[in-house]
C-alpha cells in the first residue's frame, strides 16, 4: 500500500488505537479470564483508510497488537505532513512564523547579555541558550544564529555609545540651566 | 540648601548613568574608547550644540518681539533667561577647551600603536 497521497483519519483512527490499547491493558470486569482474546491473534482494531480523491471508498484494515507502535508512529508523521501540507496550502507558514518569532526574542536576550547588571546578564546567556536550542530544532543554521549573536553586539555596542552621548548631553544642559559644577 | 540637595541628586543619577553605561561598554569590550578625552569631547559637542539652539531661540524670540509685538514683558523675561544660559554655556565651553587641551598630550603619548598617525615611506626608484 502506497503511503504517498493518502490521507489517514487520525483522530478516529488513534482513538480507536487507544481504546483497544486500554481495553487489552485492562480487562473490565465483566469479562474472565479465560474469556481473554489470544494477544497475537485478536483483532484489536480497524483503522479505516481513505484513498487520496476518494476512487477507492473507505478501506477497512484490521489491525493486530504488533502493529500498534508502527502504526501511531506513522500516524504522527503523517498528520505532521498533513500539518506542513496544510499551512502551505492556506500560506500560514508556522514554521517561518516560530522561527522569526524566536530570532527577534533572541536579538533582544543577546542585547542583554552584556547588561551591566550581573543577574540580567546570567539570565540573558541562559535563554539566549535556550532559544539558539529551540531555533537549531526549527532548522535554522548556526551560522544564522551567530550571525544574530553579532548583530545583537554591534547593536548593543552603537546603543551604549549613544547612551553615553545622551548623558553627556543632559548633563551639560543641566549644568547650563542650574549652574551645578560638573567637572 | 533644599535645591543644592536636589542638585546633588541629580548628579549622583548621571553618575549611575556613567558607571552603568561604561560597565556595558567593559562587557562589550570596548571600554577603551571611552576615555575621560572622549567623554570631555563629547560633551563639548553637547555644549556646542545647545548654544546652537540658544542663538537660535534668541534670534527667534528677537524676531517675534519686534514683527508681531507679542507680550513684550515675557518674552523679555525669556530672553533675560536665555542671556544667562548662553552666557554659561560659553563660559562651560571655554573651559572644557581647555580642560581637553591640556588632556590631548598625554593622551597622544598612551594611543594604541593601531590608532598613532601612520606615515607611509615607500623605497625604490622613482619612475
Amino acid at each position: 500500500m502506497s503511503t504517498a497521497g493518502a490521507t489517514i483519519d487520525n483522530g478516529l483512527a488513534q482513538e480507536k488505537l487507544y481504546a483497544a490499547v486500554r481495553s487489552f491493558s485492562k480487562p473490565g470486569k465483566e469479562e474472565s479470564p479465560t474469556d481473554q482474546p489470544s494477544m497475537t491473534e485478536e483483532t484489536m482494531s480497524s483503522l479505516t483508510w481513505e484513498e487520496f480523491g476518494g476512487k477507492d471508498g473507505i478501506k477497512n484494515y484490521e489491525l493486530k497488537r504488533n502493529d500498534a507502535v508502527y502504526l501511531s508512529t506513522i500516524s504522527s508523521a503523517l498528520a505532521e505532513d498533513e500539518v506542513e501540507a496544510a499551512s502551505n496550502r492556506k500560506r500560514l507558514k508556522f514554521r517561518e512564523k516560530a522561527a522569526a518569532a524566536v530570532k527577534d526574542k533572541l536579538l533582544e536576550l543577546a542585547m542583554d547579555i552584556y547588561s551591566h547588571n550581573y543577574f540580567v546578564a546570567e539570565l540573558a546567556k541562559m535563554g539566549a541558550g535556550i532559544l539558539s536550542f529551540q531555533l537549531s530544532l526549527l532548522g535554522v543554521q548556526p551560522g544564522e544564529i551567530s550571525a544574530i549573536m553579532q548583530r545583537a553586539k554591534r547593536e548593543k555596542m552603537i546603543a551604549v555609545q549613544a547612551g553615553i552621548k545622551q548623558v553627556a548631553s543632559e548633563k551639560v544642559l543641566f549644568s547650563i540651566v542650574t549652574g551645578a559644577k560638573i567637572a | 540648601m533644599r535645591g543644592n540637595k536636589k542638585i546633588k541628586a541629580q548628579l549622583s543619577i548621571f553618575r549611575e548613568l556613567e558607571t552603568q553605561l561604561f560597565t556595558q561598554a567593559e562587557r562589550l569590550g570596548i571600554r577603551d574608547r571611552f576615555s575621560a578625552l572622549q567623554i570631555k569631547e563629547y560633551e563639548h559637542d553637547a555644549i556646542r550644540q545647545h548654544l546652537i539652539a540658544f542663538y537660535q531661540e534668541r534670534a527667534n524670540l528677537e524676531y517675534e518681539m519686534s514683527m508681531f509685538g507679542t507680550d513684550k514683558k515675557e518674552t523679555l523675561i525669556k530672553l533675560e533667561r536665555l542671556e544667562v544660559y548662553i552666557k554659561r554655556a560659553e563660559r562651560l565651553a571655554k573651559a572644557y577647551e581647555k580642560s581637553i587641551g591640556k588632556l590631548l598630550p598625554a593622551a597622544g603619548q598612551k594611543l594604541p600603536v593601531s590608532e598613532r598617525p601612520r606615515v607611509f615611506v615607500t623605497i625604490g626608484a622613482d619612475q
